[in-house]
Formats: C-alpha cells, structure tokens, sequence
C-alpha cells in the first residue's frame, strides 16, 4: 500500500483559497475524486469554484444541494460536482447512478462526502475544512495516497 | 413470433429483432452512454432493417442487468413501456447469461469448457458468472452469478477449474493487471465479441418465448446485483476510517 500523504495548510484569505484552488486543479486527473468535508460555511463551495476555474471550467458554479450532481464539461476534464447533504447514506448515492462517474472520464468534487464514505473510493483525496482562529482563516487538511 | 431486443447495460446502446426463421437484425450505437437518447431510434433502426414495425412485434425482450445501474433502468422503462404500449408481453434476461451465449456460438472459444462474463463493478469488484461452454442453449450454469471480488474470482478460477477458460466482458479492461498476475488457464474473448449485445439477449428470450418464460411489462424487474446494504456496511471501506483517523 502507498503511503498517505498528509498535508495541513492554513489559508487566511479568499486570494489563498483561489491559489489552493488552482494548485489542486493542476494535479488532479480523469478518475479522480475528491471527497470534501467540512462544516457549513467553511468554503466548500468556494474551493470547489476555483478548482473548476483552474481545470479551464467557465460556467457559474452554484451548490447543487437540490439537484444532488452537476456537470461541468467546458474544462480541461469533465467535472462532475456533488452535494450530498440530502442524501441519507452511501446507497442513495448509488440509487442514483453516481457509480459510473466515480471512475469514469472525469473528476468527481463530492460535498459531504463523509455521508457517502462508504460507497467511495477507497484511494480518494480527502480534503477536510475546518475554521481558523480568525473569522477569514481556514484549516485545510489534505490526504491523498 | 418477432421479438425486438433492448441491450442497455454496457457502454454502447444496441437493438436487436429476431423473426420466426431466427434470422437477426441488429443496430448499435457508437456512441458511449447516450442510451436514452438513441434507444429509440435504434429499436427503429432495427425494425426496419428487418423490413417491419412496431405493431408486427410479438414480444420486447430487455437486458435486466448486471451493468450500468442507469442503463438497466434505461432498458426496463423503454421495454416495459412498449410492452404496455403495444399491449405485448415482455421478456427478462439476464446481461450476463446473454454474454457467454454470444462467446458459445463462436467457433473462435470452442475449445474453452467454460465461460466466465465478468461486468466491471468498481473498486475490485465484478459481476460474474461460471457457465459450461457447449452448442445447447441455455448454457448450464456451474457458479452462481453473483458480485465477486476479482481475486475472489480468480482464486475459484485457480483452484476448482482445471478446464481452459473464455473471459469476457469489460471487467477483463478494468482489471488486466490482476488477471495477467494471476495467470490462469484463459483465453481472453476479442474486442469485437466482449461486450453486452442485442443479440444475444434476443437469442436467448427466442429460447425463453418457447419455454414459455415471458411476463407482463408491469413484472420486468431489474437484476442491479449489487450487495445489499448490510453486506455493504460490513465491509466498510478505508475511505470511512481514513476520516475518522484524520
């Protein structure tokens, strides 16, 4: 088994979520998926904006809370974003026929992830967020193997 | 008798319809996963190829799964609907048994005794089956098709089978490296015959209609074969316990 790699950086402004957005967004590949966890209002979203904006992607991301997934294909790769904070466990996310993204042609971003933990990869990137001392300040917790 | 055949659980979309003198007429997509888009268009296709339409059908026979969880619900709806629409009844076969009768008519794995469709399931896992080669249909069954882990597969390959074996289907794509670690008595089956197909699953509910095997559109059921949920909670993956240890 390949080691872990575990990474803590501390982001203290909107400017350093959008480099860490973009930094992501150059090492990501087909296939992957990123399961993001974090509290309301850490930023998810945010992260996931300008994650999309480095892969090339030029649509408006919006959570798509009610919608469950939405895709983005204007990119370098296909995204393919999740919010799964309605969903009671890894089988609804099954039920709805997410299978067939989570290894396909593009990069899966999946919100809440740890509600759906045990239908996903097992070799996910694990990006957690968490509040800092000071109100802009992010914890961001990165693991990938 | 004229049946059309909807094969809806791999990549590429295909009909088939096979008349009274079991002659075949086929259609296929070369797009991947645009199913709900040209299902239609290609049941017609292959109406018409046959020089007929809807209202001459006799029966709708559907793949019912394994494979992909949205194209087996692609193919249910559509057959079910035209079961109901043409009031005709309808016919369920299974992606799997279809996919070792299409490698048993092929003189190219004669020499294999047996047949092994394994269905990509994702992280380790197949769909699959163990069936004896032979030229009477239905093939018997030797294991029961179910989800494996491919080195679970594998492992019952190597240790009860002794014969040549044929494998098939896109779990061979998935998992080329584990299969060529494992080395067995195998035969690979050539791109141009892996995959699900329409006509196979009209051969087979040919086989069924004569045996009587058909059911109203409102009892097609899906085969998903997936673990049911405590068998999935059970083994837990690492995903969960990374984040807990995080």
């Amino acid at each position: 088994m390949k080691k872990l790699k575990k990474r803590i950086i501390r982001i203290k402004s909107e400017e350093e979520t959008r480099a860490l957005g973009f930094l992501i967004a150059k090492d990501i590949e087909a296939g992957d998926v990123i399961a993001l966890l974090g509290d309301l209002g850490t930023g998810k979203t945010a992260l996931t904006r300008y994650i999309a904006k480095g892969l090339g992607v030029t649509e408006n991301i919006n959570s798509p809370t009610f919608t469950i997934v939405k895709e983005y294909r204007s990119g370098r790769l296909p995204l393919y974003h999740y919010d799964v904070y309605k969903l009671g466990d890894g089988n609804d996310l099954l039920d709805i026929g997410a299978e067939e993204y989570l290894e396909g042609d593009g990069v899966c971003i999946i919100e809440w992830a740890d509600i759906v933990a045990d239908v996903l990869p097992d070799d996910a990137i694990i990006i957690k967020l968490e509040y800092g001392d000071k109100e802009s300040e992010r914890i961001v917790t990165i693991e990938r193997r | 008798m004229l049946i059309l055949a909807i094969e809806t659980t791999g990549k590429h979309a295909s009909t088939a319809v096979i008349d009274s003198d079991g002659k075949y007429f086929c259609a296929e997509s070369t797009n991947e996963m645009s199913h709900l888009r040209e299902i239609i268009d290609l049941s017609d296709k292959a109406l018409s190829n046959a020089g007929k339409s809807k209202k001459d059908l006799s029966h709708v026979a559907v793949s019912i799964g394994p494979g992909s969880f949205t194209g087996i619900r692609i193919g249910i709806a559509t057959a079910a609907t035209l079961g109901q629409m043409l009031n005709i009844p309808c016919v369920g076969v299974s992606s799997l048994e279809a996919m070792s009768t299409g490698i048993s008519c092929d003189e190219r794995y004669k020499s294999c005794e047996l047949i092994v469709p394994m269905i990509n399931a994702r992280r380790h896992q197949i769909y699959a089956g163990v069936w004896q080669n032979g030229t009477k249909l239905p093939l018997k069954k030797l294991n029961e098709d179910r989800q494996y882990m491919i080195e679970e597969m594998t492992k019952l390959l190597s240790s009860e089978y002794k014969d040549k074996i044929c494998l098939t289907g896109d779990g061979i794509d998935a998992y080329e490296e584990i299969l060529k670690k494992e080395p067995g008595n195998y035969i690979l089956a050539d791109e141009n015959i892996r995959y699900q197909s329409a006509k196979n699953i009209a051969m087979l509910a040919a086989i069924k209609v004569k045996a009587g095997e058909e059911v109203s559109y409102n009892n097609l059921t899906p085969d998903y074969m997936r673990l049911t949920e405590a068998e999935q909670r059970l083994r837990e993956g690492t995903l969960s316990s990374r984040i807990k240890n995080l």
